[in-house]
């Protein structure tokens, strides 16, 4: 009980710190007035440190079991694993925004630490605008959703977390895109900063840069994680429903992508500034909207333990935000923008504005699909749309994306000329031939985008190449060139794994007797037999299946304590081409099994594809600055003293 | 009781944030010994 009061107390505490940093903050940025703003700056790490106390308390309630708060029996009981106990913290509403609220301070922290460059004014204002966000998140957490409610009667146990949660992929996916989510606050904030204090520099974009590919490599990595977890877990054969929730993890990452590439432009023509800072600030909204979204529950999505009554807030919270943004840019805009954003389309410039315009296109589309429920059902009839819609719309566009990741990188600043024709020869060629080979075993768009991604492996191959026979060096010495490109590689891994599982996926629906065999896309499979297994809080059914000297064991949990509520254990095989995925539909009292088997081709790709896009970032940016620093160091000539 | 921690809390943590207006000013260096030293 005493925990619950100190959490409470703490989240109190942070409020007013928060509250107190952001008014001063502004209020010293506007007044130009240091000492207030360091004051407002440690007002922020103090706030941070009380989200910090706040949830290290709520972590020591899980673990030891404190059923006198009303989220630890939500969310725990007795005979939940420590480990799973402990990811509980963010397996539900509150705890999930303390969490956030946790990495928004540490994070905002690093950011305002490592910004005395910037100058007094920009400082602050971003100090004003992360405490702010910070105040804001903790108010709800306070007074809204607080995670440190108690209970009148403390219960002898909890209620367990729910069964699709008990998974080894909750220690790590919700972890990952909730901080992918509290990252993009930092590069908002800085912007916004920026555009107050009249900064239209790249100075920004420079010390926001690690926390934007920081916010786009967790949001990445979240992603992946959370297709991996419903391909192996949700059981229904496929890792992308375009469910709300994934839409709303989607498109910041779509709008920081399309960032990342053109902040390059500022920072080496001056250009674009208008339009980094509105990608930016686009990022952020997204994230709010997709909060709002899903806390809600104002459109129908599987993910529907996230909901709760905190939806209003976030959508007051949501245009506080476009207000505010619209008012800063409207401020600046133009003033910021002191050169032509003239750019010849075969140019590095002009490739990187038109995937700018393409990832904005399919942001477009996603935004529309997943808001079109709320918004037809405030016009009249409530409309839904499905996959197909998406694949429809955004599929050719995204095709698009893949050929400029062939061509771009190859294409130099302001025009290209004929040499650029001459090194994109390899790139044309192994687009062609591997669409043409895909094409003739009709998998149709599948074979132009897995043929446009091979064509732009090979360009990052000519790059590599090129790179090498001038001086190898260059490799290391340009690591973050080098490292974007091999970052380039595994999204266009992934996107050969995502074309290939889609058009190549063969799946069949069958009922077996023991014995029988059945044969899908030339895997056969076996049926031996079934048993049953009761385990301590669930009963599993599970059906054997022999797949060559593979045993496949695809089961059903039922968990008798939570109403019968069931859960489908898929079992998969994994060659070097295709998985095998089977899912147990039912046992028939006749000791016949229904299945579904599936037969998905490279989907192992989009893990391994994940894998090298994260080794890319991180190659790319270990000791970059400190590189950087080391040759600036070199140019800078000795003087003598006279 | 949560308000009453809260109090507490800040009451820690005012020293820590209100450091640069606590601390003592540096003093100024006295125009005549500036002159003398240089």
């Amino acid at each position: 009980m005493i925990l619950g009061y100190l959490g409470a107390g703490a989240l109190l505490a942070g409020v007013v710190l928060g509250g107190f940093s952001a008014l001063l903050s502004f209020f010293a940025g506007w007044r130009r007035a240091d000492l207030f703003i360091q004051v407002g700056r440690r007002a922020f790490y103090a706030a941070a440190a009380m989200t910090a106390i706040a949830a290290v308390l709520l972590e020591i309630a899980l673990l030891t079991h404190d059923f006198s708060l009303a989220y630890v029996v939500e969310h725990s009981d007795l005979a939940t694993p420590m480990a799973l106990v402990a990811a509980g913290f963010y397996g539900g509403q509150e705890g999930s925004l303390l969490y956030w609220t946790l990495i928004l301070g540490v994070l905002g922290t690093a950011s305002l630490v490592t910004a005395a460059s910037l100058g007094g004014r920009v400082l602050a204002y971003a100090t004003g605008i992360l405490a702010s966000i910070l105040t804001f998140f903790l108010f709800v957490l306070a007074v809204v959703a607080s995670p440190f409610d108690l209970l009148s009667v403390t219960p002898p146990d909890g209620l367990g977390l729910n069964p699709v949660l008990r998974d080894g992929g909750m220690l790590i996916h919700p972890p990952v895109v909730l901080a992918g989510f509290a990252a993009f606050a930092i590069p908002f904030a800085f912007a916004c900063a920026a555009l107050i204090a009249g900064r239209t520099d790249a100075a920004w974009i420079r010390h926001t840069r690690r926390f934007a590919l920081l916010a786009w490599s967790l949001q990445s990595a979240g992603l992946l994680l959370g297709m991996w977890w419903a391909y192996h877990v949700l059981g229904w054969g496929g890792y992308w429903s375009w469910d709300p929730v994934e839409n709303v993890a989607l498109m910041p990452w779509l709008a920081t992508t399309a960032y990342l590439h053109s902040s390059q432009v500022q920072e080496k023509k001056g250009r674009l500034r208008n339009w980094n800072f509105g990608l930016v600030i686009l990022a952020f909204l997204l994230v709010v909207l997709g909060t709002f979204i899903v806390r809600s529950g104002v459109v129908p999505s599987v993910h529907t333990f996230a909901i709760s009554a905190i939806g209003p807030w976030f959508l007051g919270f949501l245009a506080v935000c476009v207000v505010f943004a619209g008012a800063v840019l409207a401020l600046r805009i133009g003033v910021a923008e002191s050169r032509p954003a003239e750019a010849p389309l075969l140019s590095r410039e002009g490739a990187f504005t038109l995937q700018n315009l393409l990832l904005l296109g399919v942001i477009a589309v996603v935004l529309w699909g997943t808001i079109l429920p709320l918004v037809s059902g405030m016009l009249g009839t409530e409309r839904v749309v499905d996959a197909p819609y998406y694949q429809r719309a955004a599929g050719p566009i995204l095709v698009a994306v893949l050929a400029l990741m062939a061509v771009g990188p190859l294409l130099p600043w302001r025009r290209a000329g004929k040499a650029t024709w001459k090194a994109l020869r390899w790139s044309i060629a192994a687009a062609a031939i591997v669409t043409a080979a895909l094409l003739t075993i009709g998998w149709g768009w599948g074979a132009i985008a897995i043929g446009l991604a091979a064509g732009g492996v090979a360009t990052v191959a000519t790059e590599y190449a090129r790179a090498a026979r001038r001086n190898p060096r260059l490799l290391v010495i340009k690591r973050r060139r080098y490292g974007a490109y091999l970052a380039h590689v595994g999204v266009l891994v992934v996107a050969i794994g995502i074309a290939a599982s889609q058009f190549g996926q063969q799946e069949k629906d069958m009922t077996l007797r023991p014995g029988e065999s059945v044969t899908v896309a030339g895997y056969t499979l076996t049926y031996t037999g079934s048993e049953q297994q009761q385990l301590a809080d669930h009963t599993e059914f599970i059906a054997a299946m022999r797949f060559g000297g593979t045993a496949l064991a695809p089961s059903r949990a039922t968990y008798a304590g939570l109403g019968g509520q069931a859960l489908t254990h898929v079992a998969i095989s994994t060659t070097p081409l295709a998985d095998v995925y089977v899912v147990l539909a039912g046992l028939n009292v006749d000791g016949s099994a229904s299945f579904r088997v599936l037969v998905n081709p490279l989907v192992t790709w989009i893990w391994a594809g994940g894998v090298i896009l994260i080794l890319g970032v991180v190659l790319g940016n270990v000791g970059e600055r400190e590189m950087a620093a080391e040759l600036a160091r070199r140019r800078i000539p000795i003087t003598l003293p006279a | 009781m949560a308000i009453i921690v809260a109090t507490l809390l800040l009451f820690l943590a005012g020293p820590f944030v209100l450091w640069p207006l606590l601390k003592t000013p540096e003093e100024p260096i006295p125009a005549a010994s500036r002159r003398t030293s240089s």
